[in-house]
């Protein structure tokens, strides 16, 4: 054993060093962070600037034709001298287009804009009436042009109001460089400010401290270096979902664009109400789903009881069955899907060759509609099989094998120790087997998605809960119904988890 | 002594039964043209031939029953599970006349026959696809292996307060399907640009709770007097973590590592959300798509879809015993 003074000694440097290495860390990370929600921010105003610019231009140029056009030629008017002068206006157009930017980069007034766009708008359309309308025209132009002018410095700015950062954080293709600076600037500055005061604190506490109190907070800073790259990862991928997802379900027709109309409970009424006269294709998939736990639960679970029944006894070629029986549960669900997809072939399958072997008609299993299930719950059997076996075989390996061989030592027959004893003292794995099952029964897509050929059944009828919720949130772009399903979902997943607890603290499971 | 004479007459009498009906089940077939039937005289037989032996030789025939349903049941459940895997491996290796034959050839004429792989290699970037997956689970279990064994570490030795309230707090935050998280996290990569890269394949990744959760319960089992011992001896806590528990805890980690390699593997919905263009493509996905490519040549697929599944049949040959056994602690689906 070293002496004592080593450590302490050793601590007191650790201590102090470590507190020292977090404050230049994190204040740098502060610093970076702030840094680039500032230059996101500078970066969208910038891009406003120019946005404005823009709809300046363009609400200057249209409601100038507009207003001109209305002023030379009022509705009713002859037909000709409409047409005259809506050549001659959108003979300017190009031109009328260029000087405005050239007048917008110069740093000019909307009034000057507005002024100059009638005015070339008005000496183009004069050029081309008659002659002998010219005068009168010009005359008329002239007094109406101030109130043209006000009229559209007036629709510049408020087409100009509408133009905010927020609109245009929102309204930015994502193919923008530096685009998640911008997008995300609010919570970049969040965070930097965050991470700037952690830093700021620890320097206060560095500074007014002598060397043993520095070490002491050094020490309790180390769980959190430890913690950090675990933490970073919850919160952004597990913590800050389920949060916005709830909130997300609430912002009615959320898009990926990160728009949506209002709050309320539309994303809800839309997965659960539909839009009258339309499928509800949601409900579709409820149904499709339950019916799939249903058959599929009970099924394997049944089949799954006999085989680790039979594989618990002494046997051999053990290894050989253990690795047939669990082998589909490491392959990929893609891989097997298109090979159940040829099995379930209607011209050349296996399932058919066997069928008309037995002198029934082939089948068609993949298109038409009334098969889709079977087939998903056959396919479905078969994949979720090994994980069940090999969880109701470590159930049955927990049985004390003091029942058996007082049992044997009784004379019960084997049936009547399966049904006395296994299944009693099997109960709770079973239970368990059953709400795991279910649960991730509940949550089944790819088996569809590759089944049929990427597409929810034949004729859309194999929606699940989870095929409706990436349909909506990859093919619609609806992020805000795709939560309200989501929700939906959790909702029973969450019921069944809590039974799944309820059996474990039941049965003492670990 | 009559006993046993009577039984031996009535064993004799089954065997010969069982061999009528065995020969006369093949030429049932020309007579009443019910395949079904021949088939029932054909099992009928069998029974009963084996049957009679028992009784003619005086096995125990309750065993010896037993014992015969329970392999006959095993093997025939095997077949059943083993067949999907079977018909693919053996369509791989047909041509295409040989797939368009109905009732089926059970075996391809040459199965040296490497013409499929060829083919869909050539029509698909599978050698790009197979790349990119492996550099996905390395990326992912590397990550992944790290965080875990820092947090399980923080929360079994550390001490910092909250800790126990944050730990059940992570624990519930289990029940959350993945697909509920994904809605946001698909919007966030698409936000921050990592959109069609194989980064965004990893970093959703990066932290999960049931993994540290088992490791968590591993490490904890590790008796705490030897920490404090290293401890007072002067051993920092990283030193402890990666010279004494990482060693000690090499079975729970390869179990972890093993499930999360399945996981990342196999790994198909987060793909075909983020992934666009064809070379950052995994390979479930890059199959899923070799669909089109393909078309009704149903050879070319499976022969693509062999190659997508042999490495982690290869991985489960070796690794078995682990693989299961973490299936079996996590109770949920790997």
């Amino acid at each position: 054993m070293r002496p004592a003074v080593t450590q302490t000694h050793r601590r007191r440097i650790a201590g102090p060093r470590r507190l020292a290495v977090h404050i230049v860390l994190f204040g740098l990370l502060g610093l970076l962070l702030l840094f680039g929600g500032i230059r996101g921010r500078m970066m969208l105003e910038d891009r406003t600037l120019g946005m404005r610019g823009t709809v300046r231009a363009d609400v200057i140029l249209e409601a100038g034709t507009a207003l001109v056009r209305d002023a030379l030629a009022p509705e009713g008017t002859d037909p000709y001298l409409l047409r005259q002068v809506s050549n001659g206006l959108s003979s300017k157009k190009r031109t009328l287009r260029d000087s405005i930017a050239a007048l917008i980069a110069a740093g000019e007034t909307d009034e000057t804009i507005a002024a100059r766009a009638a005015d070339t708008l008005s000496e183009g359309a004069l050029a081309r009436v008659e002659e002998a309308q010219r005068p009168g025209l010009s005359a008329l132009m002239d007094s109406r042009r101030a109130d043209i002018i006000t009229a559209l410095v007036q629709k510049a700015l408020e087409a100009e109001g509408a133009v905010s950062p927020a609109a245009v954080r929102l309204a930015l293709p994502v193919t923008e460089p530096y685009y998640p600076l911008m997008y995300y600037y609010a919570a970049l500055l969040a965070l930097g400010a965050f991470f700037s005061l952690f830093a700021l604190a620890l320097l206060l506490v560095y500074l007014k401290s002598d060397t043993e109190k520095r070490a002491r907070v050094g020490q309790r800073l180390e769980p959190m270096d430890y913690l950090l790259p675990f933490f970073a990862g919850v919160l952004l991928f597990t913590l800050y979902p389920i949060v916005r997802v709830v909130i997300m379900s609430f912002q009615e027709r959320y898009r990926l664009e990160g728009s949506f109309a209002g709050w309320g409970l539309g994303n809800y009424e839309y997965v659960l109400a539909g839009i009258p006269g339309t499928t509800n294709y949601f409900l579709q998939g409820l149904g499709n789903t339950f019916l799939y736990v249903l058959w599929t639960v009970p099924i394997s679970t049944a089949l799954a009881i006999i085989i680790a029944t039979l594989l618990n006894q002494k046997l051999r070629f053990s290894a050989l069955f253990q690795t047939t029986y669990f082998l589909p549960m490491v392959t990929s669900v893609t891989a097997v899907g298109l090979v159940w997809r040829w099995i379930f072939n209607k011209n050349f399958g296996v399932l058919n060759a066997v069928l008309s072997f037995f002198g029934a008609n082939p089948v068609d299993w993949l298109q038409k509609a009334g098969n889709s299930l079977t087939v998903l719950t056959v396919f479905g059997i078969w994949s979720s099989l090994p994980f069940t076996i090999i969880l109701l075989l470590s159930g049955l390996q927990n049985i004390d094998e003091t029942y058996y061989t007082v049992a044997r030592v009784d004379g019960a027959r084997s049936l009547r120790i399966f049904r006395r004893i296994t299944v009693p003292l099997l109960a709770p794995t079973i239970g368990l087997v059953l709400i795991i099952n279910s649960i991730s029964a509940f949550k089944v897509f790819t088996e569809v998605k590759v089944l049929f050929n990427g597409y929810p059944g034949p004729v859309k009828n194999l929606y699940t809960v989870v095929y409706f919720i990436y349909d909506m949130m990859y093919e619609n772009r609806e992020l805000g119904r795709a939560a309200a399903a989501a929700i939906v979902l959790f909702l029973f997943i969450f019921l069944f988890t809590m039974l799944q607890r309820w059996i474990q603290r039941r049965w003492k499971y670990d | 002594m009559t006993d046993s004479a009577a039984r031996r007459r009535v064993g004799l009498t089954l065997q010969l039964l069982g061999w009528a009906l065995m020969l006369f089940s093949p030429a049932s077939l020309p007579l009443t043209g019910n395949r079904l039937l021949a088939l029932v005289f054909l099992v009928s037989g069998a029974g009963s031939l084996a049957l009679g032996l028992v009784l003619n030789h005086g096995y125990r025939v309750r065993a010896v029953t037993a014992r015969i349903i329970r392999y006959a049941l095993l093997t025939l459940g095997m077949l059943a599970m083993m067949f999907p895997f079977y018909w693919m491996i053996s369509s791989a290796f047909k041509t295409s006349p040989e797939m368009n034959l109905f009732p089926p050839s059970m075996a391809p004429r040459n199965w040296l026959n490497f013409d499929n792989f060829v083919i869909a290699f050539e029509k698909a970037p599978f050698a790009r696809y197979f790349l990119n997956s492996i550099l996905v689970m390395l990326g992912s279990v590397g990550v992944t292996a790290l965080t875990t064994i820092l947090a399980a570490f923080a929360f079994s030795r550390l001490e910092f307060p909250g800790r126990e309230v944050i730990f059940s707090l992570l624990l519930s935050m289990m029940m959350v399907p993945f697909e509920m998280l994904v809605i946001t996290n698909y919007q966030t990569i698409v936000k921050v640009t990592l959109n069609d890269s194989l980064y965004a394949l990893v970093l959703p990744f990066i932290s999960s709770i049931f993994y540290t959760y088992i490791l968590r319960n591993f490490f904890q089992s590790i008796p705490s007097g030897l920490y404090w011992s290293a401890r007072v001896d002067g051993c920092t806590n990283w030193r402890y973590l990666w010279k004494v528990m990482v060693p000690i805890a090499r079975p729970s980690l390869v179990t972890i590592i093993l499930l999360n390699a399945l996981a990342s593997w196999n790994s198909f919905m987060w793909p075909l959300l983020v992934i666009k263009s064809d070379l950052n493509r995994t390979l479930p996905f890059g199959l899923y798509t070799f669909t089109t490519e393909a078309g009704a040549n149903n050879e070319l697929l499976m022969a693509a879809s062999s190659v997508v599944v042999l490495p982690m049949i290869i991985l489960f040959l070796i690794a078995r015993k682990q693989i299961i056994r973490g299936v079996a602690r996590g109770g949920i689906k790997g």
